[in-house]
C-alpha cells in the first residue's frame, strides 16, 4: 500500500454497501411484506412455543456472551490447519439427513471423547459417518463415509496422539482450565500462562501475538489457538459480569 | 396454546422479522442471483418461524446469517448434484464496486481484484464482520465457533485483504 492510501480494509468497509443494520418499515416495503405473509401463511399450522419477547440486540451485550462463552471453553484452537479435526470438540451435530435442512439439526454435547455418531442415535439409519464442517463443527450424517466428500465436508479423524493435532488438542485443554473469565487475566499475567502451558506440551516454537486493543471495557484475555500460522493469540474480552 | 398466545408469537415473531429483514437479505443478496433472493429470505424466516423458540433473543442476527447459510449451501448443494459435481458450497457475488461505485477508482479496482483472491471463508467474514456490522457475538453464533476463534479469523482475513492488496500495489501477483 501506497503512502496516502486508504487502509484496504476501511476502504472494503466504506463501498456503499446495502444497510443491513435497519429495520424493515413493512408499510412502505411491498416484497418484505409479501414475504412475511408468505411465512406465517405457509407455516400457518405451526404454533410454535410462546417464549420472551424479542429483545434489542446489544452490541455491547458481547460482554455477557463472550464471557459465558470463555468460561466454558476457556480457549479455542481455530484449527483450519486440522481439517479433519473439528474446532469445537465440546458438541456435535446430529444431521437428520445428508441433505441437512437447517430444521432438523440436533446439536448434543460431547465430553470430545466418546465416538460423536454413538450421540446421535435417533437418525433412522445404522450407517452414520462422522465429517468435519467447514466451520469446524463435528456433524454425524446419515451414510457411509464416502458421505462426507460427496456432500463438500471432510472425514472426521481422531487425532494421532504425538502429532501436533494431539499437542494442540491438549493445549486448548490446559489453556481452557487456566485461562477463563471466571478470573480475569491481564495481558502480561496471560501471556505467562499461556507461553508456559505451549512450552509444556511442546509447542514452544509457538508465538503468542496480540489482537486488538485492551482497555478498560476489555481488560481480561482470552487465548486462541491458530495452527495454520502455529501462532496463539491474545484477544481482548470483558470481564464476567 | 390460545389464539391469545398466537397472536403474541406472531407479534413478537414479527418484530424480529422487521428488525433482521434487511440483515438477511443483504447477506443472501451476495450468495444467490437476485432472482433467489426472495425464495432464500423466506426460507430462512420459515426456519425461524418454526423453531422461534430455539432463536436466541441477544443473538438473533447471527442464529439468522446461520440459518442463512445453511440455507443457500443446501441450495446450491442440490442445484450441483443435479449438474453432477460438487464446487464450493457457498459462492459469493462479488459487488460491482467498479461499475457501480462512485469510489471507482484505482484503488478500488485494486481492492476488488484482492477481494476476489481470497478465499470464500475470509470474504464471508469481511463481508459480515464489515458492512453488514455482525457483532463477535453474532459471528460466533453464525459459524458454530466460539467468540476467541472469530476474533483469529477475522483478525487473519484482514491481515490478507491488506498483504494482497499491497502485493499489488507492489506490481506484483497474488497467488
Amino acid at each position: 500500500m501506497s503512502a496516502g492510501q486508504t487502509d484496504p480494509v476501511e476502504l472494503f468497509n466504506n463501498l456503499g454497501w446495502p444497510t443491513a443494520d435497519i429495520a424493515v418499515d413493512l408499510k412502505s416495503d411491498a416484497i418484505a411484506a409479501s414475504i412475511l405473509d408468505r411465512v406465517l401463511n405457509e407455516e400457518g399450522n405451526v404454533v410454535p412455543l410462546l417464549r420472551t419477547p424479542q429483545r434489542r440486540r446489544r452490541r455491547l451485550g458481547l460482554i455477557a456472551f463472550s464471557t459465558v462463552m470463555i468460561g466454558t471453553a476457556g480457549t479455542v484452537a481455530a484449527a483450519t490447519l486440522l481439517r479433519s479435526s473439528p474446532d469445537d470438540n465440546r458438541s456435535v451435530s446430529c444431521w437428520a439427513t445428508a441433505e441437512n435442512p437447517p430444521s432438523q439439526q440436533d446439536v448434543v454435547a460431547w465430553d470430545g471423547e466418546k465416538e460423536p455418531s454413538s450421540l446421535c442415535e435417533g437418525s433412522g439409519t445404522d450407517l452414520k459417518a462422522v465429517c468435519v464442517t467447514e466451520a469446524g463443527i463435528t456433524a454425524v450424517v446419515p451414510g457411509p463415509p464416502s458421505i462426507c466428500a460427496e456432500i463438500g465436508l471432510t472425514e472426521f479423524r481422531t487425532p494421532e496422539p504425538e502429532s501436533d493435532n494431539a499437542r494442540i488438542a491438549r493445549a486448548d485443554e490446559l489453556l481452557g482450565a487456566e485461562l477463563n473469565a471466571t478470573t480475569c487475566q491481564d495481558e502480561d499475567e496471560s501471556y505467562k500462562v499461556a507461553r508456559r502451558l505451549l512450552d509444556q506440551v511442546g509447542l514452544d516454537d509457538w508465538p503468542i501475538e496480540t489482537i486488538g486493543q485492551f482497555s478498560r471495557g476489555e481488560p481480561c484475555a482470552t487465548v486462541a489457538l491458530d495452527p495454520p500460522n502455529r501462532t496463539a493469540y491474545l484477544a481482548p474480552v470483558p470481564p464476567s459480569p | 396454546m390460545t389464539s391469545h398466545n398466537n397472536s403474541a408469537n406472531e407479534a413478537a415473531f414479527t418484530s424480529l422479522y422487521r428488525e433482521h429483514y434487511s440483515a438477511v437479505r443483504a447477506y443472501a443478496s451476495v450468495c444467490v442471483p437476485h432472482s433467489e433472493i426472495d425464495d432464500i429470505v423466506a426460507d430462512v424466516f420459515v426456519v425461524c418461524w418454526r423453531r422461534f423458540r430455539d432463536v436466541p433473543s441477544d443473538w438473533a442476527r447471527g442464529w439468522l446469517i446461520g440459518v442463512t447459510r445453511n440455507v443457500v449451501r443446501a441450495r446450491n448443494r442440490s442445484a450441483r448434484r443435479s449438474e453432477g459435481f460438487i464446487d464450493h458450497l457457498i459462492r459469493l457475488r462479488p459487488p460491482n464496486w467498479v461499475e457501480d461505485n462512485h469510489m471507482a477508482n484505482e484503488e478500488v479496482r485494486q481492492l476488488n481484484e484482492a477481494f476476489s483472491k481470497l478465499s470464500l471463508g475470509d470474504q464471508e467474514l469481511l463481508l459480515l464482520a464489515g458492512p453488514h456490522e455482525l457483532s463477535v457475538g453474532d459471528l460466533a453464533i453464525a459459524f458454530g465457533i466460539k467468540p476467541g476463534a472469530v476474533k483469529v479469523r477475522v483478525h487473519r482475513a484482514r491481515q490478507r485483504l491488506r498483504n494482497a492488496v499491497a502485493v499489488l500495489d507492489a506490481g506484483g501477483e497474488v497467488a
